[in-house]
């Protein structure tokens, strides 16, 4: 059936359309206790037909299913701790009582090998090994994925103490969304709000000093000087213990400051650090970091009398970079957003509206996997609340908040690159892909809806709820406060600024799926070779600001994590990394039911190709440790499925 | 190639075990390598009574356990005095083929819809399916 805009329908289908409506209406309803206390859009139940069982990948012959996958990793997550909790009882020297209780945690798991198993069973390790899981090597934390491949994680050997690589996390790692430069207008208000950075952060032996480069007002004048400031997560609290867990754990709030190299090989080097830890006293000291001091740790040193407190400051935004990003990019910014969409778009646009088919394949799997993120992530107790350094409620408000008070459309990526300014960047591959993107699913866009929207006019039309027009309903209930349950107004509108013309629908779609796919795409698989490995980016640190120059490595290995929590850490994102499920712009014969949509997606396609073509030949001009493969077209799936 | 006591404990370190069983049980199975098999086999279908063990992949995990001589390194990093020491048994006989069953199969993956039936895959060689 070809697809209309609701005045351009018969009477006849325009009753089908309403009624097809109030059922969907029933099927797909608002979550009362989630819509109050979060103000976002989750489902009541997930719908019969958004289950795990009922995704697959049709463009596929024959169809690929979707739960298999889920539950392969799931059973490589369950055999990981299986293994791994043997050595940490023995390391535990754990009493035989309280080891009968895990044994029975383990019975029940091995018979039925569901998340909620393995998190019960984790959970009773972790209450009976917590105080005996700190590590005295580096080389324990990679010994801990056994039946993960490791090959591809990132932070290993020389890399750990490479001030290069840890620079590169910032532009090519899970969070390359930060960064932003810094001129001087910036730099002086950073300096007048309690980060006193001064030319003396470059000492001696620093590559720049040896370059005759130590004036930051220099540097920021030459477009040279960038920072990454997770001031933003300032107001999260530390989980105090957390669950399971009998220590403190830590969040800091750190500015990290980058500069760019003037020799023959331009690249971006970090030159200070201030962590400013969210429950220090402000009135207290909060000294700032710097590399190259003397005795510094460094591949080759004497690890024993090093000093490791630049390590412990770059630890600790790789600590921050994760909270930041687990919330506001990855939960917020593409689960619950997407989320959100796929909700009201079930709601209020029946399956002939173009809008729904053009959504539709980017809706996948999105509502099993928040439901799925719900039961065994982001719950009291849940995996997150077991390793993560923030407080788990404060986590949640932050997530929801991420999308009820964001300009979305200013996440854009021409508007957000301009934004951070980050043109000048010598490398920065997120940047280059993510603008071929938006181009392309742009155009497609564009040219999708010009079939249907002949002009403003039929917009308009179509945002008239008095006569019946479907999208009004859709635009109203994504952006205006909701009520439900007993609270007016509980659910908050989304920001997607104002739609009265085509070339706003075309943005705010474009954004959508853009979000949808190469968002999470790029913030989500590099998680397994980055945040997976907790020497470089630890989701707990469990010790405040060290000293300066003064900092062993037995401090250094009681900041990073116990192992227990390093095990899990490791394990759930292994698991959302590992699954590529669908595949952007490659759509099923009968996705759409429409002819005239086929040249708008024969043109997107031809653009994926050129996209991969032109991914494909920076990389092979790359030195491998450089090469940025997140967001090739093969591994950009069109939905937020995992 | 017979399996002693010593031979054994050896063997299990990769898994760092510590067996508390008989004399009886322990004779019985370093003794004869067809014999330990079939205690090895009869132990897992005892733990696992209703599972379907249809295939020789059980025969295989059987034969690996018998025939393992790999002392892993890096974390499992314990003295052979520590596993021998009966007064802090960490695990039974039964206990240690049960996770070694699950560790060394595709056992984990039986609720899949589309399961294959039981398959020996070593752990080791469980590292694949990186990108999904």
């Amino acid at each position: 059936m070809p697809y209309s805009l609701p005045h351009q329908a018969s009477a006849l289908e325009r009753a089908d359309r309403q009624a097809q409506l109030t059922e969907s209406k029933q099927i797909y309803q608002y979550h009362t206790r989630i819509g109050e206390t979060q103000h976002i859009r989750a489902p009541r139940a997930l719908p019969i037909g958004e289950a795990f069982s009922r995704i697959e990948d049709r463009s596929l012959t024959p169809p690929s299913q979707y739960q298999p996958k889920l539950l392969n990793r799931v059973a490589k997550l369950a055999a990981n701790i299986f293994y791994n909790s043997f050595l940490l009882t023995r390391v535990a020297k754990v009493r035989r009582d309280t080891l009968g209780d895990l044994w029975a945690l383990e019975d029940q798991l091995a018979d039925d090998p569901t998340m909620e198993n393995i998190s019960a069973y984790y959970a009773q390790l972790s209450s009976v090994v917590s105080e005996s899981g700190a590590t005295r090597e580096i080389s324990e934390y990679l010994d801990l994925y056994q039946n993960w491949s490791n090959q591809d994680v990132r932070g290993q050997g020389d890399e750990l103490f490479s001030d290069a690589f840890f620079a590169r996390q910032a532009v090519a790692g899970p969070c390359p969304n930060v960064i932003k430069r810094v001129d001087l207008s910036l730099l002086n208000d950073y300096r007048n709000s309690g980060f006193p950075v001064t030319d003396d952060i470059f000492l001696d032996n620093s590559p720049f000093t040896l370059t005759g480069d130590t004036s930051l007002e220099t540097m920021a004048l030459e477009h040279r000087l960038y920072v990454q400031d997770f001031s933003m997560i300032a107001h999260i609290p530390g989980a105090n213990p957390g669950a399971f867990s009998f220590e403190k754990r830590f969040v800091f709030a750190p500015i990290s400051l980058y500069a760019v190299t003037t020799d023959d090989n331009p690249r971006l080097l970090p030159i200070a650090i201030q962590m400013r830890q969210n429950d220090r006293n402000p009135e207290h000291w909060d000294p700032i970091f710097v590399p190259h001091m003397p005795n510094a740790m460094t591949p080759g040193a004497d690890e024993s009398n090093a000093d490791w407190s630049w390590e412990v400051a770059k630890a600790a935004v790789g600590c921050s970079s994760q909270i930041y990003h687990e919330h506001f990019e990855h939960l917020g910014l593409a689960h619950y957003l997407m989320e959100t969409v796929s909700m009201v778009t079930q709601r209020c646009l029946p399956k002939q509206h173009p809008v729904h088919a053009l959504l539709a394949p980017h809706l996948l799997g999105t509502l099993a996997i928040n439901n799925f993120a719900r039961q065994v992530l982001v719950i009291n107790l849940g995996n997150l609340d077991q390793y993560m350094s923030s407080d788990i409620e404060a986590f949640r408000q932050a997530a929801a908040k991420s999308i009820y008070e964001t300009d979305l459309l200013s996440r854009r990526p021409r508007v957000d690159l301009a934004n951070r300014d980050v043109a000048d960047l010598p490398y920065y591959p997120y940047r280059d892909d993510v603008v071929l993107y938006w181009d392309a699913i742009h155009q497609y866009v564009q040219e999708y809806l010009s079939v249907f929207y002949a002009s403003d006019a039929d917009l308009i039309q179509d945002l008239d709820t008095d006569y019946g027009g479907e999208l009004g309903e859709w635009w109203h209930e994504l952006t205006g406060d909701l009520d439900i349950g007993t609270s007016p107004g509980s659910i908050k509108g989304l920001n997607f600024g104002t739609l009265n013309s085509l070339d706003d629908l075309t943005n705010i779609i474009a954004y959508i799926i853009y979000s949808a796919s190469v968002h999470h795409a790029a913030v989500n698989f590099p998680q397994g070779h980055y945040y997976s490995n907790a020497t470089i980016c630890p989701a707990t640190v469990s010790r405040p600001t060290p000293v300066p120059g003064n900092t062993n490595k037995g401090y250094f290995m009681e900041f990073l994590p116990p192992k227990h929590q390093a095990m899990m850490q490791m394990n759930v994102m292994m698991v959302l990394a590992s699954i590529h499920f669908t595949k952007l712009g490659r759509f099923a014969d009968d996705a759409f039911d429409d002819p005239r949509v086929q040249p708008a997606i024969q043109h997107f396609q031809q653009a994926l190709e050129a996209i991969r073509i032109t991914i494909e030949e920076r990389n092979g001009h790359l030195p491998p440790d450089q090469q940025y493969h997140y967001l090739h077209p093969d591994l950009v799936p069109q939905s937020t499925n995992i | 190639m017979s399996v002693n006591r010593r031979f054994f404990l050896q063997s299990s370190c990769g898994a760092v075990v510590a067996i508390a069983a008989s004399p009886l049980v322990f004779s019985h199975f370093f003794d004869n390598p067809g014999s330990s098999s079939t205690l090895v086999m009869n132990t897992i279908r005892k733990r696992f009574p209703a599972f379907d063990f249809s295939g020789n992949a059980l025969q295989q995990f059987a034969n690996m356990i018998v025939h393992k001589d790999v002392i892993r390194t890096g974390t499992s990093s314990f003295s052979l005095q520590e596993i021998f020491d009966t007064n802090e048994p960490t695990i039974t006989f039964e206990r240690y083929i049960m996770r070694e069953f699950i560790l060394n199969t595709n056992y984990l993956s039986h609720q899949a819809a589309d399961y294959p039936g039981l398959e020996f895959v070593p752990f080791e060689q469980q590292q694949g399916e990186w990108l999904g």
